[in-house]
């Protein structure tokens, strides 16, 4: 679970998050303040697909399911 | 969905057959005591928003079409916008006024504001009460982002239980709709979604309950302010949301549900 974590963190800081001054941590409330834009979001999405091997429906896309990335690995990896 | 027994078969049919709510196309010709309970419903939001320190709002029939294009809307639903001569277009919604009036503005206090107009949308989709031409009632809150999620948060509240006690069966949800084509289009409905940025109150329209988005409140975060430049006293962006009343929705949900005469009389009661 721990490599999952720093998986999908690592695609975060390296590959959605341009801004340098911007690195999140695994409580990081993603959606605020513009950090996971409308864009980005299918990225993220996409890769969570990839990690977990199966779509994820529109209904589990709900702010409980991906505020930070503890909460996205513990709702779509640990269950 | 909670559904409340209709007892008319054909709700819709019915109204059509008493000249109270004539479909024509994507539009609708309303008679007397359907338009009466149009402006009753709207009477009774005033109510509301004047209770909640609100103040009225005057905005013109036409709006620019510049400020369309700054607010983002002729970008995000192409094709939507119904335009008229010298550069004006029907509103498709109220609050746009709002935020070009504040444009380039420090604000000094939170706005709390409520307007009306006649709205048109050239909807591509054909659903009873979906029509193309229609009155909405916004009250549009402007301030910090704290203060503007708790007036969408009370008015969520204050208008469940207004359409309770009308005994409409109502349901709040997050809305799913999404306007927009494309990758980018999908990206931001999820987003949307996942921030609950639009709720829907969906009213039931027939005894299959049927629902219908009567009302929708809306946060924008900072977008209209970073559109418009209008700032905080502090010099941040300032956070915007609205409330949006499909008044003549309203009164179709309420004439389907309680019965076109229970209805009716909700307005005739008031004038007496």
């Amino acid at each position: 679970m721990r490599d999952t974590l720093d998986k999908l963190l690592d695609y975060i800081n390296g590959e959605l998050l341009m801004d340098p001054a911007r690195r999140a941590a695994p409580d990081t409330p993603l959606f605020e303040d513009g950090w996971i834009d409308s864009l980005n979001i299918l990225k993220l999405i996409a890769f969570v697909e990839l990690m977990i091997g199966r779509n994820i429906p529109d209904e589990e896309i709900v702010m409980k399911n991906f505020r930070t990335v503890t909460m996205i690995v513990e709702h779509f990896v640990s269950k | 969905m909670m559904t409340r027994e209709i007892s008319i078969e054909n709700p819709m049919m019915h109204l059509a057959r008493m000249q109270e709510w004539v479909p024509s196309g994507r539009e609708a010709v309303l008679g007397p005591h359907m338009s009466a309970l149009v402006d009753w419903v709207d009477s009774k939001v005033v109510e509301l928003a004047i209770k909640a320190g609100a103040h009225e709002f005057p905005v013109p029939s036409l709006i620019e079409r510049s400020i369309l294009e700054r607010a983002g809307y002729v970008e995000s639903f192409p094709g939507s916008t119904v335009e008229q001569p010298e550069g004006s277009c029907m509103p498709p919604a109220v609050c746009y006024h709002c935020y070009a009036k504040l444009a380039a503005s420090s604000l000094q206090e939170p706005r709390l504001w409520t307007c009306v107009a006649l709205c048109r949308r050239n909807e591509a989709n054909e659903e009873p009460g979906r029509l193309r031409t229609f009155t909405m009632r916004e009250i549009v809150f402007i301030g910090s982002g704290a203060w503007v999620r708790e007036r969408r948060q009370e008015w969520m509240d204050l208008v469940f239980a207004f359409a309770q006690s009308l005994q409409l069966a109502v349901q709040l949800d997050v809305a799913t709709d999404s306007f927009f084509a494309g990758d980018e289009a999908r990206g931001r409905k999820l987003l949307q979604q996942i921030k609950g940025l639009k709720f829907e109150l969906r009213a039931q329209m027939d005894a299959e309950g049927t629902p219908l988005a009567i009302s929708s409140f809306n946060l924008h975060e900072t977008f209209f302010s970073r559109r418009f430049g209008f700032s905080l006293e502090d010099g941040t962006d300032a956070y915007s949301g609205c409330v949006a009343f499909g008044l003549e929705r309203w009164a179709l949900a309420l004439a389907v549900t309680l019965g076109p005469d229970e209805a009716f009389r909700l307005a005739e009661q008031e004038q007496r």
